[in-house]
């Protein structure tokens, strides 16, 4: 026994909703169930008093400091692409800073190619995925509106949406008399929501977190064989053949020490940056362009979501409307439909900060009590903000760089480019929301594209039916190779108008079932082998 | 307020310069009589904008967790703490207890830009704090409104609504919140 | 004085001492001595205890019920259904009083004792502390008729109850002059706060959604207690018509549910009945918790990790609460807050659990024990 290595069932690489949501299936499906988590970034403590204090006097986080630096991922494309302040690389993932808008896809949203000729189709159709949509809602406990409908559901939401708000009346009357549908904004909150107004750090924890579901996990004295470990880094995928993984490669980031950790199935849970990236970094005389790249697909067809912004003056707020929850609550999809995929869909939101006045600002500012109370019924401002769908490219891509960061993962470039036929497609969306500002009688004094931030990235190891088509067949295992599963959002073939964390946490669930079935069929036919062999030995 | 007329107020402590990054203050302790004092400088904050109720008593256990929390854990406040003590100390020995929050607040005079002095400092790490901390813990409220970043108002199964709400008459005249 | 009256006050000196030394004292015991003419020769220092030991058993009260409410409401499959939130709105209400009473105690130096593991302890089924509605005796199940029966007693308000004829099972008990109600409780206490005048501080005391002020003044007492009254404990009038439908007084909505019918308004009479139906709803069969609780060698592993790890949840965010008004601040009230939530994830799973003798399905028995 001296000698021999550990081979855990499964190395799940990274720690965010993806990760810890299959750990978790796998562990309640059997409790003995041996994972090793790798986490290339730090623990950093949730509901703590000082960083919360922090947050709201200085408006500081505890994690911005993982946040990608420029140096760390560059843009290069003709559109600047805004990595910093995307992701978190720390325990728990993004999920520490989400806004937990939790929406699902829409049908036609795994149909892109079919419907306009662009983009990508998934190898699976919404209704493979609507269960799992449902499990997800469960678990994250999405708020959501039973009657709204925008896409089709068998159960109803576990819990009531949170209502419009008194601010979002005039914006509401004017999608109503264009004839917008409006909706409430689901969103992933815990009965225990006291409605704080510091989601990015909440003090008890009633915005999902992968971090609070991982300090459940871990302190879970069944769960003997699961262990997480945190400022380690995985560098590179080792393979046995060019069909099966072998091992991975971990940098511990706090001793210099480098191990080699085996398994019988491998995760990459990373992150649509890094699940790409580790397999591009992992060369072999099997794999010349990296694991899984040999129709060099990792990296491509980036895209992520831009926020289109029309923002509009009115000359008073006789009623003192400020910002009271940290999330929107008026939103509507009724261009996030079948007939704007090839324009380009929008998912409209009003944007959760205005109205809003600082009313410690201008105290602070020694405002007496009489001109701030002139500046607060004086003009305000209100913004309909957008989501719009990117149609992914083969030549927009991700790529490593030599170099690593500060946490011993490869650099990053990202080339993102637009046609000019998107950008004109972008500025009729724009026009469609000016009119939902005229309509309120506010007068227009912004609208614009913002640069893609990189909250969304999807389609950087996209999930396709053959080789040719995508990095991974429909249960997320890489094309060609036996015991491979990436999941993260950079799975997604297209990337609709919404928020990807709700699909990839039903996607995730999927996963998880999936592996358990197989792990059934394993034992189903070790033990009817056995009893054949028992029978053939009588 | 314009500060580049109005001369920067204070004696010889308010003015001593200092360098603009929080004051060394780890290992110091903030004692009873420095935190009654820094209270009074909270409540100071009340009278001045006449924005919460009762001395603000309802207050002091939220403000008394942000004094611990910013005093207890690195990097400490204390050192701010005792500094805007003995700053606010001066102006009440110079202007009078009523006069000199007065100042301190609304007519200070201390220039843009990074705090240099001990009046700036007192101003930026600890005025300013309480006076956010202030408003979030129930000042806003004297203002319109409901609720606010960091105000903590319950959950949406309390009797008392979290937030203004939406209130749309249908055809009937009937108050609802569905379309 | 003359000898009679020394005498008197003599003896009364005696009860005071009595009442001071004894640690098993009555509420009809405190209510007797501060609310007596006499109380005003003592001295202030013995009145001051004896006023933090009399709001040491209204924190008792209030916190004994919570846990026989919180056990009715897991109970309950939707916990949206307008039952739940009913009774829900009670526990947050006995939460709050518990907060202000709290406060009122910290104000003036005491510290509220809740986590307590030695045999004085509260355990399960358990009379009222203090020997207030000594007929009633707290059971922790889940929502049946007969723990509607329980709530509608300790609810009982002092009004006449003109909307229907009450009848209760403890028609003997009323009969009997009742001195030591918690209305008469608050009474007392609000008396001799008024009295005495103590010197209140709000430096210990707590504010937030479940505890709405902070009581440093003798208006604000009064102004606590008035308002913990009329929500439901020994009111001044919580009748329908004094309140309206919407603010039902606990009596009146744990009477719905008994009755299976809401309390309208008849526009023809002007007067408040029982009319539209109302259902009781789906819950848990979760049966009596028996005395000391389920024992680990009764019951089967998966049942045993259940209690066991409520037991221990329970006993960490009472401890924690309780430091709320010591060492632990603001901050400890959002922590227990946060572990209050954590309950159900063992409370409610123990509860879809039927026990093997077929009557009933396990519950929680929150026992305070060391962790």
């Amino acid at each position: 026994m001296n000698g021999m290595k550990k081979v855990y069932e499964y190395i799940i690489v990274g720690s965010g909703v993806a990760g810890i949501t299959i750990a978790k299936k796998l562990l309640e499906n059997n409790p003995r169930t041996s994972i090793l988590m790798l986490e290339a970034g730090p623990e950093i403590p949730s509901k703590e008093r000082r960083p919360w204090w922090d947050y709201i006097t200085l408006d500081q986080t505890p994690y911005a400091f993982t946040y990608d630096e420029d140096w760390e991922a560059k843009s290069i494309g003709n559109i600047n692409w805004l990595s910093n302040g995307a992701r978190v690389k720390a325990v728990g993932g993004s999920t520490m800073h989400w806004g937990a808008w939790c929406l699902r896809f829409k049908p036609e949203d795994f149909r892109l190619y079919t419907n306009t000729g662009e983009g990508a189709d998934w190898p699976i159709t919404y209704d493979d995925l609507e269960n799992y949509y449902y499990q997800a809602e469960e678990y994250l406990s999405v708020c959501g509106d039973d009657t709204e409908n925008w896409s089709p559901r068998s159960k109803p939401y576990p819990m009531p949406p949170f209502q419009w708000t008194a601010a979002d009346g005039v914006m509401l009357m004017a999608f109503m008399k264009l004839g917008i549908k409006p909706g409430k904004m689901p969103m992933a909150r815990y009965r225990k929501c006291f409605t704080t107004g510091t989601c990015k750090y909440c003090p008890f924890g009633s915005r999902f977190s992968a971090q609070n579901i991982l300090s459940d996990l871990l302190e879970n004295k069944l769960y003997k064989n699961f262990i997480l470990r945190s400022n380690t880094p995985v560098r590179k995928i080792n393979c046995r053949s060019k069909s099966e993984i072998e091992s991975v490669e971990c940098l511990d980031n706090v001793t210099g020490a480098i191990t080699t950790e085996s398994a019988q199935k491998f995760i990459i849970c990373s992150g649509s940056y890094e699940t790409p990236k580790l397999l591009m970094n992992s060369k072999s005389s099997w794999w010349k362009n990296g694991v899984g790249n040999d129709a060099d697909l990792l990296g491509r067809f980036i895209i992520s979501h831009s926020m289109l912004k029309v923002r509009g003056r009115y000359p008073e707020n006789k009623e003192r409307w400020f910002q009271e929850y940290d999330f929107p609550t008026l939103m509507s999809r009724t261009y996030d439909s079948p007939e704007r995929q090839k324009i380009g869909k929008i998912f409209l939101f009003k944007n959760r900060v205005l109205p809003n006045v600082d009313i410690a600002s201008l105290m602070i500012a020694g405002k007496t009590p009489e001109e701030i109370d002139e500046i607060m019924t004086g003009p305000m401002e209100m913004e309909l903000q957008a989501f719009m769908e990117e149609k992914g490219k083969f030549e927009n891509r991700l790529q490593i760089v030599e170099g690593t960061d500060r946490f011993g993962l490869p650099l990053t470039t990202i080339n993102f480019n637009r046609t000019e036929t998107e950008n004109a497609n972008a500025r009729e969306n724009l026009k469609l929301m000016e009119k939902v500002i005229v309509e309120m009688g506010y007068e227009v004094v912004l609208s614009k594209t913002e640069d893609p931030g990189a909250h969304h990235t999807t389609g950087t190891c996209r999930m396709g039916k053959t080789p040719e088509l995508g990095v991974t067949d429909e249960f997320l295992k890489v094309h060609n190779i036996k015991n491979l599963y990436l999941c993260s959002n950079g799975v997604f073939p297209t990337g609709s108008a919404v928020n990807p964390t709700l699909t990839l946490t039903a996607l995730s669930m999927r996963l998880s079932d999936h592996l358990i079935a197989q792990q059934k069929k394993i034992k189903t036919s070790i033990n009817e082998r056995s009893r054949n062999t028992a029978t053939t030995t009588l | 307020m314009d500060s580049n007329l109005t001369p920067m107020i204070g004696g010889p402590v308010c003015n001593e310069k200092t360098s603009p990054g929080l004051l060394q203050g780890d290992r110091q302790v903030l004692t009873h009589n420095n935190k009654e004092f820094l209270w009074k400088i909270f409540v100071q904050i009340g009278y001045t904008w006449k924005n919460v109720r009762f001395d603000s008593s309802n207050l002091k256990s939220s403000w008394l967790d942000m004094i611990a929390a910013k005093s207890n854990v690195a990097p400490s406040y204390t050192a701010e703490y005792i500094n805007a003590a003995y700053v606010v100390g001066e102006l009440i020995n110079m202007y009078g207890e009523a006069d000199a929050f007065y100042r301190l607040f609304l007519k200070n005079g201390i220039p843009p830009g990074p705090p240099l002095t001990r009046l700036a400092h007192a101003k930026m790490y600890v005025v300013n704090e309480f006076i956010i901390m202030q408003v979030m813990a129930s000042g806003f409220k004297h203002f319109g409104g409901v609720n606010y970043h960091g105000y903590v108002k319950g959950s949406r199964y309390n009797l008392v609504k979290e937030v203004r709400e939406i209130e749309i008459n249908d055809a009937s005249g009937v108050k609802t919140n569905n379309i | 004085m003359n000898a009679a009256e020394i005498q008197q006050q003599q003896h009364f000196d005696e009860k005071v001492m009595n009442t001071l030394s004894s640690r098993n004292a009555t509420v009809e015991e405190h209510i007797n001595v501060i609310t007596s003419e006499s109380i005003v020769h003592q001295k202030p220092e013995d009145r001051l205890i004896l006023l933090k030991r009399t709001l040491q058993q209204a924190v008792e009260l209030e916190f004994g019920t919570i846990p026989i409410y919180l056990s009715a409401l897991w109970s309950i499959k939707d916990n949206l259904s307008p039952i739940a939130i009913s009774i829900r709105n009670v526990v947050q209400e006995e939460m709050l009083h518990l907060a202000l009473v709290c406060n009122m105690l910290a104000s003036i130096g005491g510290k509220p004792k809740i986590y307590d593991i030695s045999d004085k302890g509260l355990r399960y089924p358990t009379k009222l502390p203090g020997g207030v509605h000594s007929e009633l005796t707290l059971k922790l199940s889940g929502l049946t008729d007969d723990a509607l029966d329980d709530f509608l007693e300790i609810e009982l308000p002092n009004e006449e109850i003109t909307i229907a004829p009450y009848e209760s099972k403890f028609n003997d008990a009323h009969s009997k002059n009742h001195t030591a109600t918690i209305g008469a409780l608050y009474d007392a206490i609000n008396k001799e706060f008024q009295s005495l005048a103590p010197v209140m501080t709000p430096d210990k005391q707590i504010s937030g959604p479940l505890a709405w002020f902070v009581i440093d003044t003798l208006d604000k007492v009064k102004s606590a207690i008035n308002w913990i009254k009329e929500q439901g404990e020994g009111s001044i009038d919580n009748s329908p018509e004094s309140t309206g439908v919407d603010k039902l007084s606990h009596f009146y909505r744990f009477w719905e549910v008994r009755r299976r019918q809401k309390i309208e308004l008849d526009k023809t009479t002007g007067k408040y009945v029982f009319n539209s139906p109302f259902p009781f709803p789906e819950v848990w069969p979760m049966a009596v918790v028996p005395v000391g609780g389920y024992q680990k060698k009764d019951v089967s592993a998966e049942v045993w990790e259940l209690t066991n790890n409520f037991d221990i949840t329970y006993s960490k965010m009472i401890y924690t609460l309780e430091s709320a008004w010591s060492e632990g601040g603001q901050a400890a009230l959002w922590k227990a807050i946060d572990m209050m939530f954590d309950l159900e994830k063992y409370a409610i799973p123990l509860m879809k659990i039927p026990k093997p003798d077929g009557c009933g399905n396990y519950g929680p028995s929150f026992r305070l024990i060391r962790y």
